[in-house]
């Protein structure tokens, strides 16, 4: 989880000079309140996949709306 | 004349290979192919399972050549980290 979030946040220093690129997180994949992946640790439920689907809607919007923009 | 409507593609490892096979499979009600975009943009889930940074550059680049998407979503790393 340290080395994701690290490179996570050197993902996002690096594309930050890019005005058409942003960084998307999946916040509720990443919330320790949830237990979201099978007994692999890799995978996720049916659940996970749903908030998987609505991340991937929301960073779609966000992505239309700088197309918009530009 | 047919409206062109944006072209998203998710590129990535097996969460988007996974999501494609249930949407595929209608896994959830409320879930649908499009993403509930509903018309507006045209979206493309393409995943590969293990898929790293370097085996997508050297295998799957080729489909944001194809497809000339106006969006794109890469879903990669986790595979990375291990």
């Amino acid at each position: 989880m340290h080395n994701a979030s690290v490179l996570n946040k050197y993902v996002g220093v690096v594309l930050n000079d890019f005005c058409t690129v942003f960084c998307w997180s999946h916040a509720e994949l990443n919330s320790p309140h949830r237990d979201l992946y099978l007994r692999n640790g890799v995978h996720i439920y049916p659940t996970g996949q749903y908030l998987l689907y609505w991340s991937y809607l929301g960073s779609i919007l966000t992505a239309l709306s700088l197309l918009g923009d530009n | 004349m047919a409206e062109v409507v944006p072209k998203a593609l998710i590129l990535g490892h097996s969460f988007v290979r996974h999501l494609k096979c249930d949407l595929e499979f209608a896994f959830d009600s409320h879930g649908a192919y499009d993403i509930h975009l509903h018309g507006t943009t045209s979206v493309h889930l393409h995943g590969v399972g293990g898929s790293t940074v370097q085996t997508l550059l050297a295998n799957d680049l080729h489909m944001v050549r194809d497809l000339a998407p106006d969006i794109v979503t890469f879903e990669i790393g986790t595979n990375d980290l291990f």
